[in-house]
């Protein structure tokens, strides 16, 4: 019990810091808010229980994006042989989220992205990490993530044209066509 | 038009991000429905349950080209290690009359000749290739079992699952494909190299009938004296077979293969190797005919040497590259 209820203290004076900033993460990459709730209280409840094994204090704000990414892909992994048997369908109805706000819209495109493209860009985009950071916590070289990125945007930019035509692009100001 | 859809993106990630910012809650909150009002251990074990379901699904509908694709690169990979073996063993019979004397000692009666030394490499190349196909297989089968297998600890498990059997398959073949393109190469180079290199120097005395047959280069210790050129030959073709293999395992990744991998994938390749090959045959044969009256100079035989490997290299290259190229579309990876 009293390993326990340090553990918890341990984990509320890490968590404390950074805990908006992971929550708008796992909100961000998800379909909803509360799926990202959702996700974000699952990552935590596996993050209190591996915590026993994180030595290091500094490093527990990587660890627990990565304890993140790792519940958000095993929870909404499309299955290799689900790409081959089309069993499940998305609700995809691309003429009501075309009048949806901008938010929804972001998460209807962030959805149809690869895991790895679609965790880099909110990290980026959203969260403001630095390349380096990304390459740390993704484990890989600077130069593939922003290539990620680049990739991630390019794509973005094609699921909106495909999804909601050039109308639904606000006409922005001073700008003529 | 660019600008305003690269406008309308940025505009939604900072509506998402302000989306997201909304009602956000209290660091205790999450340590307190993580505490008292939820219960991790029964929800993971339900979600272990279903996964390992899931995973048995999946590991039921697995194609069967990654098992092949696996067993064949092991076996490639072992056999290619074996003709490496036997050619360092033949080149070593041709270099010291010790080996020849515990040969004579081992095997008694029995006179060493090239087409011996063929028939006992392929034995040994056909029959490695064959079991290590049979292990390979044992091994790929209890891996996938131990990947769908689930323990007493329900986190460990979770951990385990968190892989699919296909995504452990996957990285196992990629895990195979440089050593079975680099050692297959290696191997194969080394093979062409002895035996080319042997009856290169058989031909200029004993007539072409002979050739497999005569015992006397082994027994006189013929190419002792010649072996430069040969084991130059041998380092440099394993050497560039080794970087061809890293180059495949490190195509898999940074995704992009190497620019040497391109040069020798491409259709190029092969006709340089052709060309290049027939002019170190034709200057080989040359170079028999004219031995009774003059002897090649060591810069000729290492120019030779040089490019036996490189002919070898292109031809052999290419063509394990395009196999790979067809194994790769199988798993369509």
């Amino acid at each position: 019990m009293v390993n326990m209820e340090s553990t918890h203290a341990r984990f509320q004076r890490l968590l404390e810091p950074i805990h908006d900033r992971a929550v708008v993460f796992a909100r961000s990459v998800c379909r909803s808010r509360a799926d990202g709730d959702d996700l974000f209280q699952e990552a935590v409840m596996r993050a209190i229980d591996k915590l026993p094994a994180l030595r290091d204090d500094g490093a527990f704000r990587f660890w627990l994006y990565r304890v993140i990414i790792s519940v958000h892909r095993n929870r909404y992994r499309k299955a290799f042989w689900r790409r081959l048997l089309p069993l499940d369908t998305e609700p995809a109805a691309p003429e009501r989220v075309a009048e949806v706000g901008g938010a929804d819209r972001m998460r209807v495109a962030l959805a149809e992205l690869p895991h790895d493209q679609r965790e880099a860009l909110v990290l980026f985009e959203i969260e403001g990490w630095k390349v380096e950071e990304l390459a740390e916590l993704l484990g890989i070289s600077g130069s593939a993530v922003k290539s990620r990125l680049v990739r991630g945007r390019e794509r973005l930019r094609t699921i909106y044209t495909r999804k909601f035509g050039t109308a639904a692009a606000p006409q922005p100001i001073g700008e003529t066509r | 038009m660019t600008t305003s859809l690269d406008r309308m993106i940025t505009s939604d990630l900072s509506a998402l991000e302000a989306d997201a910012r909304r009602d956000l809650p209290e660091p205790a909150s999450a340590l307190r429905d993580a505490g008292v009002y939820r219960d991790g251990r029964a929800g993971a074990q339900a979600r272990r349950d279903q996964l390992a379901e899931e995973r048995r699904v999946q590991l039921a509908l697995m194609p069967l080209a990654i098992a092949q694709v696996f067993a064949h690169r092991v076996a490639r990979a072992a056999a290619g290690t074996m003709a490496l073996v036997v050619s360092l063993g033949v080149v070593m019979l041709l270099a010291d009359p010790l080996m020849m004397r515990m040969i004579a000692w081992l095997v008694p009666g029995v006179g060493v000749n090239i087409g011996s030394c063929l028939m006992v490499a392929a034995t040994a190349v056909l029959v490695t290739y064959v079991v290590a196909t049979w292990i390979a297989e044992a091994w790929f089968t209890r891996r996938m079992r131990e990947a769908i297998e689930t323990k007493g600890d329900v986190y460990s498990d979770l951990d385990t699952l968190a892989r699919g059997p296909i995504e452990v398959a996957q990285a196992l073949v990629r895990k195979v494909d440089g050593w079975s393109v680099g050692l297959v190469l290696a191997g194969g180079i080394a093979l062409a190299t002895v035996f080319g290199y042997m009856m290169a120097i058989t031909m200029s005395f004993q007539p072409l009938a002979r050739v497999l047959s005569t015992t006397t280069m082994f027994a006189e210790q013929a190419a002792s004296r010649n072996l430069g050129p040969l084991v130059y030959a041998l380092v440099l073709g394993t050497s560039l077979a080794v970087i061809l293999g890293r180059g495949c395992a490190r195509e898999h990744r940074f995704g992009d293969p190497t620019p040497t991998m391109q040069r020798i994938s491409h259709w190029s390749a092969l006709a340089f190797g052709g060309i290049v090959g027939m002019v170190v045959a034709f200057a080989a044969i040359r170079m028999v005919l004219r031995l009774p009256v003059q002897l090649p100079s060591p810069q000729h035989r290492y120019l030779l040497a040089i490019g036996a490997e490189a002919a070898l290299l292109a031809i052999a290259g290419f063509c394990v590259l395009w196999s790979r190229r067809r194994e790769r579309a199988r798993l369509g990876d």
